[in-house]
């Protein structure tokens, strides 16, 4: 499957995909106007890599404001990365924040509520 | 059930029995008895299909309902963490704004607010033109020795200290801002000549009668000059600053912790 390398906006955070590693990466403010068609490619791509590779799945997160539809595709892909740990997949996310968004944190916490994967959230060392 | 059953068996026995074959009862009560059972049969099969139908339709109300419980759990958290966000911004906004207005030292309202309000208050001027504005420019004395002599810590701890006792001396109409390094623009509706005097006069006093404390603990004191103009029309506004600038530069030059213009009845009373 082809990697995803997609340059970050003012509205639209960066995704890098790395199909060799199982890296993902998201970085900035997602404010798209449609974020469903933003997020399909990545949700594709994601429940791609968990159906067909081997390798665990890390996905990182170094986002700081979302608008309200981007949280709920953010949701669904959680919820992709939930049953693809059910079914015995090695999937994990890790969410960095800055020391000065604090807030950011508790955000990320409520995120991982339903989640039983690894789910970290990790302040940035600056 | 089980008396229907008995009443079968005992159907069958007669049947069966050598003693009534031949009787004209014999054959209509054999067919019967197959209807019977072909109804029986036939009522069976109908509760069994009803049975499944049910089952069926009782699955898929619990998916229904699991499919809507999950709805609603995700929209209720999405709610929570999107609501999150908005405080979020909204705090982030206020501090912004907050920035945007004050300074950050004296937290008084900084320059570019007080030119805004100057606006705002020259657009009331035009719908009150009974009544008198002024404004007040007010500057610490020689506060380059303050900072050279103690340090700028100091030197910040006295315009600190300064800008408290303007806010604590000034009327709650009044505005307050920090106009530039050591110098602070009062505006002051709905006030004559006379009253800006009054209120410069005081805070004149109260300013120089405070003991300051330096960084290092030392005390020290310092002295305001103050200079003033009224308006009473709009496009006198820009002009009245001017005259208080000019008011400011006066006091200094007569010999400074003084309020210019004087004026000479008031003093007295004071």
């Amino acid at each position: 499957m082809q990697d995803i390398h997609l340059p970050g906006t003012t509205s639209t955070p960066s995704i890098q995909t790395d199909w060799q590693s199982g890296r993902v990466s998201l970085c900035g403010d997602s404010y798209p106007e449609d974020a469903f068609e933003f997020f399909e490619p990545l949700l594709n791509w994601i429940n791609g890599y968990v159906a067909i590779s081997e390798s665990p799945l890390i996905l990182e997160l170094s986002l700081l404001y979302i608008n309200t539809s981007s949280i709920r595709m953010l949701m669904d892909l959680f919820d992709d990365m939930e049953s693809a740990h059910r079914a015995g997949k090695k999937v994990s996310l890790i969410w960095y924040y800055d020391a000065e968004n604090e807030r950011v944190a508790e955000l990320a916490e409520e995120f991982r509520e339903d989640c039983t994967f690894p789910f970290v959230v990790l302040k940035r060392q600056s | 059930m089980a008396d229907m059953q008995e009443l079968e068996v005992d159907i069958d026995g007669l049947l069966a029995d050598p003693a009534w074959q031949g009787h004209p009862l014999h054959h209509a009560l054999g067919v019967l008895m197959e209807r019977h059972r072909d109804l029986l049969r036939q009522l069976e099969r109908i509760t069994h299909i009803a049975d499944r139908y049910q089952g069926a339709e009782h699955e898929r109300g619990m998916s229904y309902c699991q499919r809507y419980e999950k709805q609603l759990h995700q929209l209720e958290r999405l709610l929570r963490i999107s609501d999150r966000y908005q405080q979020i911004m909204r705090r982030q906004h206020e501090e912004l704004r907050q920035q945007s207005t004050h300074d950050p030292l004296t937290g008084l309202y900084n320059r570019r607010y007080m030119q805004r309000r100057l606006h705002e208050e020259a657009l009331k001027l035009g719908r009150h033109q009974d009544q008198l504005f002024s404004v007040v420019l007010a500057d610490i004395d020689h506060f380059k020795a303050v900072n050279d002599t103690f340090g700028h810590n100091t030197g910040d701890a006295v315009l600190m200290e300064v800008a408290r006792r303007f806010v604590l001396n000034i009327r709650k109409y009044d505005v307050c801002g920090r106009w530039g390094g050591e110098e602070f623009l009062l505006l002051l509706p709905s006030t004559t000549e006379a009253q800006a005097y009054r209120v410069c006069e005081n805070l004149r006093r109260v300013i120089s009668e405070t003991q300051y404390r330096g960084t290092d603990g030392q005390s020290l004191a310092v002295s305001m000059s103050f200079g003033y103009g009224s308006c009473r029309a709009v496009e006198d506004l820009e002009n009245t600053l001017k005259k208080a600038d000019s008011a400011l530069y006066d006091a200094k030059r007569t010999g400074r912790n003084r309020v210019s213009p004087v004026i000479e009845d008031e003093v007295g009373t004071i």
